[in-house]
């Protein structure tokens, strides 16, 4: 399978060429593959290794745009009229609705606001029932 | 975490399991939807309470079995027209043969392993492979999937997240230890055929 040097490349020797090409191409991307997602990974599972909360804490900025309001009463033991009276919205239609969207038709569409709302609900709660502060929360920000 | 992946988790909570079905089944066809994070997910959802785990593992597993079998059918249809076009030659004869003796092992191990390239695999055993042995392995495959993604999910629902991100570095360090041995292997052969050839 070696490369031919004559002036006049044959079609024969030319798809020797192009499958050289490819194997090389192949050893190389499998190197660049191997070699990003080991350190990713290593990385990954060492983050993993190092990320627990004391048990009882929560921490309320890992809430995130996708989850909607009973998600977050449910995961974070708050009662969810709660929630609702402290984004001052009302829950009828809008339970289904994530945080990103209740941004974008109660706040102007600016982003974070309504997460802020919740946390500042939460933190509220918790503060005035120090003892039903979640044992479980979604502790991990996604990446 | 991309618009995509927030619409997945967003509808899995407020839909639940038929929106899992639909994940599944739209993911594992190939279309691009978040599958592995929606099942980690799924896992742990099902340990905070919020989804049955029962019908989420029925959901995951149903899903990706339908469309394993539509990618299938997809195969055997277009088997006449690749039969015409590429039958004669020796490389897919020789391929074929390779593949129904061993494809049982490249069905069962793209279900939970090196899963991109199950489409592919489901298209090449539409050609010949029988529908019942295909079926077999693929639900094997599908279920120690679901228990693998789902379960690491459930045992890990407070840092499903990081379980997610895991998961996909390890699939793509798969790929690449893959992608490595079959251009070694090739570049192998390349070297001695050219020591024999000199």
């Amino acid at each position: 399978m070696g490369i031919d040097n004559s002036p006049e490349m044959t079609p024969a020797g030319r798809g020797r060429n192009w499958q050289e090409i490819l194997i090389v191409l192949a050893v190389v991307a499998g190197l660049v593959f191997t070699v990003f997602f080991s350190f990713r990974l290593y990385h990954s599972i060492f983050s993993l290794r190092h990320m627990h909360l004391p048990t009882g804490t929560s921490d309320v900025n890992l809430i995130q745009g996708w989850m909607t309001v009973p998600y977050i009463a449910k995961d974070y033991q708050v009662p969810e009229t709660d929630l609702w009276q402290g984004l001052s919205i009302p829950d009828q239609a809008n339970r289904r609705k994530n945080l990103n969207q209740l941004d974008r038709e109660f706040a102007g569409g600016k982003p974070g606001v309504i997460i802020e709302r919740v946390k500042s609900t939460i933190l509220a709660y918790q503060t005035a029932h120090p003892r039903a502060r979640p044992l479980s929360p979604t502790r991990t920000p996604l990446p | 975490m991309n618009v995509l992946s927030n619409w997945a988790l967003s509808a899995l909570l407020t839909n639940g399991v038929p929106i899992l079905f639909l994940i599944a089944y739209g993911g594992s066809l190939g279309i691009p939807f978040p599958i592995s994070l929606c099942v980690i997910a799924a896992g742990a959802f099902a340990h905070q309470g919020v989804i049955d785990w029962r019908l989420a593992f029925l959901a995951c597993t149903a899903g990706s079995v339908l469309a394993d079998s539509t990618e299938y059918a997809l195969g055997r249809w277009a088997a006449g027209w690749l039969g015409r076009r590429f039958g004669q030659r020796v490389v897919w004869k020789a391929a074929q043969a390779t593949f129904t003796r061993q494809g049982g092992w490249a069905i069962l191990l793209t279900r939970f392993w090196l899963t991109t390239l199950a489409p592919i695999v489901n298209l090449i055993a539409g050609n010949r492979y029988p529908y019942a042995r295909f079926f077999m392995y693929d639900i094997c495959g599908e279920v120690i999937w679901v228990l693998i993604y789902g379960g690491l999910g459930y045992l890990f629902a407070e840092e499903w997240p990081l379980i997610n991100q895991v998961m996909s570095d390890f699939t793509g360090l798969s790929i690449g230890v893959v992608v490595l041995g079959v251009g070694g292997y090739f570049f192998l052969r390349w070297r001695q055929n050219r020591a024999g050839g000199t």
